[in-house]
């Protein structure tokens, strides 16, 4: 009997991007040395320009590092070539933004599908996939309505159901709140956390509201473009939260 | 490619309007080339079935090696020859027919006609079958004649009627028995009657003459092999040929107009292109977004660039397949509308359609190439951007720098030594070359446009310079294009108004020749000659030969399909010719030209033999039938196509005959002693007229009477109506090509109306912010609309430059292929017109949509989102 194994979410080394800025050259991630081995929701926050947005671009496999090293799941991905980081985004990850992005010509369902469709799927299976996914995330009777006849609340739900059809180990979300009313907002905190824990997928979540990360079991505080804290929110309020957040700040 | 189509599909049907409006533009193009594929076989089809029924039953004929009547006791011979089962000679001729009673026309005058006659042996007629008939019969004896219905109109008689040939002596009365089936094409063409050859030699007073003697062989026998077997029979100058040889003039006009069709279809389908390329491209702005977050979950480069090369061919295809139905139903009406012209009905090219298919399809994917390009480069970071992304001075100068080189890569083409090669690689890689090159040109020219009048356009449309500045900085890839598009119509219009502005002029100035002409079929012989010059109010007469001759092949002007072998050898007089005569001489003089060619070995020659073989004063042509070629020294290079058009407007011994584009003159005399013949086919006359032009019209009328009187079947004709014809010509070649122009002018609005809906709605957020912050409601199209008029200046400038390059081009061509030595010159007046059409065009097209704009909520703009 094997014993089972362990999860494997994101492990970075030695991370380092900079990038121009005009004539300014700006060095977003300084060496960030990372292990995120635990599935459930995971906060990344931190001022403007801290380098969260750039953090998770590197993740994503959607920028490349200048050094360092990015290892999601069982895939490296900072020395992948384009057909790589496509495979990888396609079916190795999920993303999920904070404007939806949903193509407004398909319904809801052929949003779910796309991956698949992009990744050569059968149809009548994708099919049956995305409107698996669909009903658990509540969106059952919704599957053909187009964006456009969706509240925001359900176009991230959407959104969220696409970035899950290759049921990848991790979900990056970039303020996925953004766009959505406060109560909106505390369903979606709700759905990712529940989907951290019962389909095992590590949620990392850029998000400024320290409400957010009331849900989340761990948050990454980052600074000029480092870690400046990381703990976990076991037992904390959200003023207390808020005011570890942004503690280095003031520091 | 599943993928691919999966996203194209969903990209034509989020954008159905616009996707209809390029499917409808490609769709035009396609029908246009379908329509002038239908219509040209349908034309040519029925000028093959008339020349099929021209030739009848005939098998095989026997000429005159220049075209010369001859002694028709050779069809004796003829019917001796083994298989032959029917050999009969035929006599062209003038006849002057007029009604027997007392009816005039509108002007009092007595009703009167010259046609031109064929005479045939009655008896044996019927086996040859060469017309269709209207009503009636064939004539069956010498008192009896057949009308086309040109000659039963303008003689108001009919079947049953009698009509009278007038003539020097006793008049021929003849018995109307039928009218044959012929189309009449306006004031060119010539009326025709079928006569007993009898009735001709009896009017002409010349016996024993023929034309052709026309054969019928027995079925089965092989045409060519028996040419072969007997043409030896045959004495020189005559000449044995097979019936079908009749055919090979028309089959060298069907392959040049060929030619012509498929250089037009590249510049249609290019056009058409450039459409498809900015709506798509505008499209891709638009979608920027979302072909980002395709990126982000996982769609590779390829399967956007094949989304949008799927995009390019659902439109490409789609506008080939609903292009060709409306082409040929377009030539169907118009061949029913015109059935009696077209006996042949109507004939649809399967390769004009295929044409018409793929040639939409190429423009669809060709137009799908940089949008293809410019997805599969989209970043996934796109999807994540709040900003969108400035436009790259380095890829406008990049796209400059292409255009630049593109188009010196068609003008390397020039450099191809031969002529053949030359024209073809012209016309089917400079020419896209050509316009794909100043198509991205347009993109650097449209920021300078910007630069220079970005101020006075926010002055006119009463907007903040910088919001305008901004704006048209921002757009200089969809607006240049835009202009790029739209530069197709004004540059066909520069280009071949210049180019038939010139060919008129050059001719107007070339067409200088004498006051009238007196011609007749058959000849004038010397006797008629001294009747003509005797005739009251004729100053002078110059009598001049006209026959056909066969120039050696190494000396043949033009380009493959495109060139004549013969040239026209006028015979003259050289002291009276050149006296009354106004020749340009580009090359030696009269003085010196004149004993040379009295002594029989020197020739002058038209000025397309220096232009276009560099053969000059001092060079040598060899001309002749094959086997009896006779060198000639060249002693003069001169312009004389006055002549030319005043013998083409007479009509030329065989409606089918190949054309001369040239005239090399030699002496009469050895034209006589060389080819045998002393007739003058044209009598060349000046005029004591009046000065004014009525009474010099009923000094010309009344010389033609007495004409007709003195010499029957002879035709008087006006230089100054020649003249006046002339210009009219031209005027509607201009107007045509005007009306080409325009079209493609409408066709390139359509893309505009498109690209201008689609940059709307990519921008709707911006147009959202500034009217958040307090812009007026007609700020966002006042701005639209000063894009556009930036995109038209551009599309001017751009569209001229393209026009007077084509323009430059097309003096080469006609260099190169007929020898004319155009100048190069830019029509002022259209080309102001034309601007100020494409800039009306533009502003009305984008007029929808900037009213559309006009209405739409600060709120429903923001609600659009950044990009889509």
């Amino acid at each position: 009997m094997t014993a089972p194994e362990a999860f494997r979410g994101i492990e970075i080394r030695d991370l380092r991007k900079s990038y121009s800025l005009g004539e300014r050259r700006v060095e977003a991630v300084r060496g960030i040395d990372l292990d995120l081995h635990e599935p459930g929701l995971c906060a990344v926050m931190g001022p403007s320009g801290s380098g969260k947005s750039t953090l998770l671009h590197l993740i994503g496999g959607l920028d490349r590092p200048d050094s360092g090293t990015i290892r999601v799941g069982d895939a490296r991905i900072d020395d992948m070539d384009e057909t790589g980081l496509t495979a990888f985004r396609r079916r190795g990850i999920g993303i999920v933004f904070q404007q939806f992005n949903l193509l407004a010509s398909m319904s809801a369902i052929e949003n779910v599908m796309l991956p698949g469709v992009l990744d050569g799927g059968h149809e009548r299976d994708l099919r049956d996939r995305a409107g698996a996914l669909l009903d658990e995330l509540g969106l059952g009777d919704r599957t053909e309505h187009r964006p456009d006849a969706l509240s925001g609340g359900e176009q991230q739900r959407v959104a969220i159901a696409r970035s899950l059809l290759f049921a990848p180990p991790v979900l990056l979300a970039d303020e996925p709140t953004g766009a959505l009313d406060s109560s909106a907002s505390d369903r979606l905190w709700g759905l990712l956390d529940e989907l951290g824990t019962a389909r095992e997928v590590l949620v990392l979540m850029v998000t400024h509201e320290p409400a957010a990360a009331t849900h989340c079991r761990r948050v990454l505080v980052l600074q000029d473009g480092r870690v400046a804290d990381d703990f976990q929110t076991e037992g904390m309020d959200e003023s207390e939260l808020a005011h570890r957040a942004t503690r280095p700040v003031r520091a | 490619m599943r993928a691919s189509w999966h996203i194209a599909r969903h990209v034509l049907s989020g954008r159905r309007v616009r996707t209809t409006l390029l499917v409808i533009a490609v769709a035009m193009a396609s029908a246009l080339v379908a329509a002038v594929a239908t219509g040209m076989r349908t034309v040519q089809g029925s000028i093959e079935h008339r020349i099929s029924r021209s030739i009848g039953a005939v098998d095989a004929r026997i000429v005159h090696r220049y075209g010369s009547p001859f002694d028709a006791e050779v069809v004796e011979l003829v019917r001796t020859l083994p298989g032959v089962v029917e050999a009969a000679p035929r006599v062209e001729g003038a006849l002057t027919l007029a009604r027997t009673d007392d009816r005039r026309d509108e002007d009092g005058r007595r009703i009167r006609l010259t046609v031109q006659a064929r005479g045939v042996e009655t008896e044996r007629d019927t086996v040859f079958e060469q017309y269709d008939l209207l009503e009636g019969r064939f004539p069956g004896n010498p008192a009896e004649i057949l009308l086309d219905p040109l000659t039963s109109r303008r003689l108001e008689a009919g079947v049953g009627e009698v009509i009278r040939v007038e003539r020097f002596g006793p008049a021929i009365d003849l018995e109307i028995v039928g009218i044959r089936d012929r189309p009449e094409l306006g004031a060119l063409q010539k009326p025709r009657v079928h006569v007993d050859r009898r009735v001709i030699e009896e009017a002409s007073g010349r016996t024993g003459e023929a034309s052709v003697v026309s054969i019928v062989l027995e079925d089965g026998l092989d045409v060519p092999t028996w040419v072969a077997t007997h043409e030896a029979n045959i004495e020189t100058p005559l000449r044995l040929e097979s019936a079908e040889r009749a055919r090979a003039g028309y089959d060298r006009q069907v392959r040049a107009s060929r030619v012509g069709f498929r250089t037009g279809t590249i510049v249609a389908f290019l056009a058409c292109a450039f459409i498809v390329a900015i709506g798509m491209t505008t499209a891709i702005g638009e979608q920027i977004r979302q072909l980002a977050m395709l990126r982000c979950i996982g769609a590779s480069r390829s399967q956007l660039a094949g989304s949008q090369a799927c995009v390019g061919l659902a439109i490409g295809g789609g506008g080939g397949l609903l292009g060709p139905p409306l082409g040929v139903g377009l030539s169907a009406i118009l061949a029913w509308w015109y059935a009696d012209f077209l006996p042949g009905g109507l004939v649809v090219p399967p390769e004009g359609l295929l044409l018409a298919f793929l040639g939409a399809t190429a423009a669809g994917l060709l137009g799908a190439a940089w949008p293809a390009w410019r997805a599969a480069s989209t970043t996934p970071l796109e999807a994540l951007a709040n900003r969108a992304r400035p436009v790259r001075t380095t890829a406008i100068l990049g796209c400059g720098v292409v255009g630049l080189v593109l188009i010196a890569f068609q003008l390397l083409l020039l450099a191809i030594s031969d002529v053949d090669l030359r024209f073809n690689v012209y016309a089917f890689l400079g020419l896209p070359a050509l316009h794909v090159g100043y198509f991205l040109l347009a993109v650097p020219i449209f920021v300078v446009v910007s630069r220079l009048f970005g101020r006075l356009l926010a002055r006119l449309w009463r907007l903040p310079p910088s919001l305008v500045a901004g704006n048209l900085r921002g757009g200089a890839f969809r607006l240049g294009l835009t202009a790029g598009a739209l530069m197709v119509g004004l540059s066909v219009l520069v280009s071949t108004w210049s180019n038939g502005l010139a060919l008129v002029d050059d001719f107007g100035e070339r067409v200088r020749f004498a006051d009238a002409f007196v011609m007749k079929t058959g000849g004038l012989g010397e006797t008629e000659q001294a009747t003509i010059a005797a005739l009251p109010a004729v100053a002078a007469a110059s009598p001049v030969g006209y026959l056909p001759l066969r120039v050696a092949e190494s000396q043949r002007l033009g380009t493959g399909d495109l060139a004549p072998p013969n040239v026209v050898c006028v015979g003259f007089e050289p002291a009276e010719f050149l006296e009354m005569n106004r020749l340009d001489w580009i090359e030696g003089t009269a003085e010196a030209a004149i004993p040379r060619l009295e002594e029989g070995d020197a020739v002058l020659v038209a000025k397309e033999f220096l232009v276009a073989r560099d053969l000059g004063v001092g060079d040598t042509i060899a001309l002749g039938a094959e086997g009896d070629e006779t060198t000639y020294e060249i002693v003069g290079v001169v312009g004389a196509a006055g002549l030319d058009m005043a013998t083409g407007l007479f009509g030329i011994r065989s409606v089918y005959m190949e054309h001369a584009v040239s005239c090399v003159f030699m002496d009469f005399d050895t034209v006589a002693t060389r080819y045998g013949t002393r007739e003058a086919f044209i009598m060349q006359l000046d005029l004591d007229l009046p000065a004014d032009a009525e009474a010099a019209d009923a000094a010309e009328e009344r010389l033609g009477e007495v004409l007709r009187e003195s010499i029957p079947g002879a035709i008087f004709a006006s230089g100054r109506g020649i003249k006046a014809l002339v210009e009219d010509i031209g005027a509607r070649i201009l107007s045509v090509t005007a009306a080409v122009a325009m079209a493609a002018l409408l066709l390139a609005c359509l893309g505009v109306g498109n690209v201008v809906a689609a940059g709307i709605t990519a921008r709707g957020f911006e147009f959202g912010v500034i009217r958040a912050v307090g812009g007026a409601p007609e700020v966002a199209p006042r701005l639209v609309l000063a894009e556009i008029t930036a995109t038209a200046i551009a599309a001017i400038v751009v569209g001229v430059g393209l026009g007077i390059h084509l323009a430059w081009m097309g003096v080469g061509l006609y260099r190169d292929l007929a020898g004319l030595q155009l100048a190069l010159s830019i029509p002022v007046i259209p080309t102001i017109v034309g601007a100020l059409f494409v800039l009306a065009a533009a502003l009305v097209a984008s007029l929808p949509a900037s009213l559309a704009l006009r209405r739409r909520s600060p709120r429903a703009l923001l609600a659009g989102g950044r990009g889509g």
